[in-house]
């Protein structure tokens, strides 16, 4: 499948675009407040965009997709999942960390507890999510342009990666935030015009377009438990996504952003909402594709919604989804990219090495090299994985998010005999234990090491890590002789 | 016109509320993917018409579910921030 030139088009104004909007930012970054969090500056609706922006991947518009044009109902496991975590985040994180930090949740954690241990952890668990987040987005962007345009996977995920370098380089969190503002509203109207197509071919019945779908696929689009193959691991994953996104670090970012705890609080209504309406849409959408793709579909299932939308609205709907596809994309690594190279310049240099005596410009400095080092290493890694089943990596944050950021972040705020020594070795037993468990899992463990069998039967860790992380947060703070932080 | 609370125990209110919602987020995400995961067979009930089954209706619900829970709490949180502004005035 190659695009058409109105595709190409959209593509080049998206990207010139970016490049406007980051030269603009970069002339108007003053300082680590800029840099990191755009100066506090941006205002509730923006930044509630902005962090739907954050969340809605190429997973939530390709891949939720996907999942009804090859699942079917299953699919309906992503769309609640995407909502259920923002509640949470509002509910027990939100006002309380916009209060307690400055840059990153880090800043959060140190306001409680002691300074060192908490940013070592923080550092740890924030590098290796947004690494494993970041190898899956470049994987789909290298897939997706290689696809549409036939470019070779190796320049198509290098001039992503330039391209990310570049926003986050330059522009830091002001750039960031309006390229993700720019997105997710390309993204909400794309998924608009789409559904007002597929209403004006099956009608306001959804039991039309449904009943299409099975004509088309079978009734076994209608059986439920085809994703996930065990009901605990199925539980797991529903306790990734409803913890995981108030652990986010690219998300938690977004709640510095603006100027009080109010807006934060805003910030997040708005972004819930927004996930919320987005994901009803694409359920209309999933099920449209799966009576409209035809089987095996060029390009794989992962592109079931541009071949979609060229069933609905002919070349030029296709290249505007595709366009939008790959904002998507690009956006969300923007976020990623500059949530990791926070964690080395502010916390490891600024506040581990240089025991917080460093200048905001030598903090800006390592934070550009660390994007630039960061940016090459994934890059790398992608192009290493490019024929590996990455579909693991895409859930790996979320449950690390759960297990690690999240139990850590919501016992500091809100339990007293919380000590420094209980929260470091919790965190580091739920970084453990859910990285460690997924790559013993069949994803990994047979299906990219080759073995005969998995070492752990479930495919989703997150009752056993986040359990672990509680239960050694617990002891080690409860029989802490010490806990002169607590 | 109802007296309002003192501060103190709209925060209060507010902080039971926002355990108790989350609890609830969280319980009927998680018994929503143990009833699919199960394929349980409530999920395949059909509500309207022949396709539209208990499995899509209730995922509707619960988003619509969780708009509901943060108005909720946003309006406890709206009223604390009020309070909070006229004691600053004064």
């Amino acid at each position: 499948m190659r695009s058409g030139p109105i595709a190409t088009l959209i593509f080049g104004a998206f990207v010139v675009a970016t490049l406007v909007i980051t030269y603009w930012s970069s002339r108007r970054v003053r300082g680590t407040a800029g840099f990191y969090a755009a100066g506090g500056a941006v205002p509730p609706l923006g930044n509630g965009l902005a962090m739907a922006g954050d969340y809605l991947s190429a997973a939530s518009f390709l891949g939720t997709i996907a999942v009804f044009y090859s699942v079917g109902v299953d699919g309906l496991l992503y769309v609640v999942g995407a909502v259920a975590g923002w509640p949470i985040a509002m509910f027990l994180v939100g006002e309380r960390l916009r209060d307690w930090g400055r840059y990153t949740f880090s800043d959060a954690l140190a306001h409680r507890l002691d300074e060192r241990p908490m940013r070592l952890l923080a550092a740890m668990s924030t590098l290796t999510l947004c690494a494993c987040y970041l190898i899956a987005q470049l994987v789909g962007a290298g897939t997706l342009v290689e696809t549409l345009f036939g470019v070779r996977f190796e320049y198509s995920v290098s001039a992503v990666g330039v391209l990310m370098i570049s926003y986050v380089s330059f522009g830091g969190m002001v750039a960031t935030t309006w390229i993700q503002i720019i997105k997710a509203t390309l993204l909400m109207l794309t998924a608009v015009a789409m559904v007002v197509l597929v209403l004006h071919r099956f009608g306001l019945d959804p039991n039309r377009a449904i009943a299409a779908a099975v004509g088309a696929r079978g009734e076994i689009l209608m059986r439920p438990g085809r994703l996930v193959s065990d009901p605990l691991s199925a539980v797991s994953l529903g306790i990734a996504f409803a913890l995981g996104p108030a652990g986010l670090p690219h998300v938690l970012m977004r709640f510095f952003t603006v100027k009080d705890a109010q807006s934060a609080r805003r910030s997040l209504a708005i972004a819930t909402v927004l996930i919320g309406l987005f994901q009803i849409l694409v359920v209309l959408l999933g099920y449209a594709a799966a009576a409209l793709v035809g089987s095996k579909p060029s390009g794989g299932v992962n592109m079931a919604a541009v071949h979609l939308a060229r069933a609905l609205g002919g070349e030029s709907l296709a290249g505007i989804a595709a366009a939008v596809a790959f904002a998507t994309i690009l956006a969300v690594v923007s976020g990623l990219i500059l949530a990791g190279a926070s964690a080395v310049s502010h916390d490891v240099f600024k506040h581990l090495w240089k025991r917080g005596h460093a200048s905001e410009a030598a903090e800006i400095r390592v934070s550009r090299l660390a994007t630039l080092g960061l940016g090459t290493l994934v890059i790398g890694l992608a192009i290493a994985f490019q024929h590996e089943n990455i579909g693991f990596l895409a859930t790996l944050p979320l449950v690390i998010a759960a297990s690690v950021n999240f139990p850590v972040l919501v016992l500091a705020m809100h339990w007293r005999r919380l000590t420094t020594r209980g929260a470091f070795a919790g965190g580091v037993t739920g970084l453990v234990l859910s990285v460690g468990l997924i790559v013993l899992s069949k994803r990994v463990w047979v299906d990219v090491l080759g073995h005969s069998h998995a070492a752990f039967p479930y495919e989703y860790p997150t009752v056993f890590s986040l359990g672990g992380a509680l239960l050694v947060t617990v002891i080690a703070s409860m029989s802490d002789r010490d806990p002169s932080d607590s | 016109m109802r007296p309002v609370p003192p501060l103190e125990t709209l925060l209060r209110r507010q902080r039971t509320l926002g355990w108790s919602l989350s609890a609830g987020v969280f319980a009927i995400t998680v018994g929503y993917f143990a009833l699919m995961g199960s394929d349980a067979p409530i999920m395949r009930r059909p509500v309207w018409g022949r396709w539209v089954t208990v499995a899509n209706v209730a995922a509707v619900a619960i988003i619509a579910t969780f708009f509901v829970s943060i108005t909720l709490y946003g309006r406890i949180a709206h009223r604390i921030d009020e309070l909070r502004a006229g004691n600053t005035h004064r």
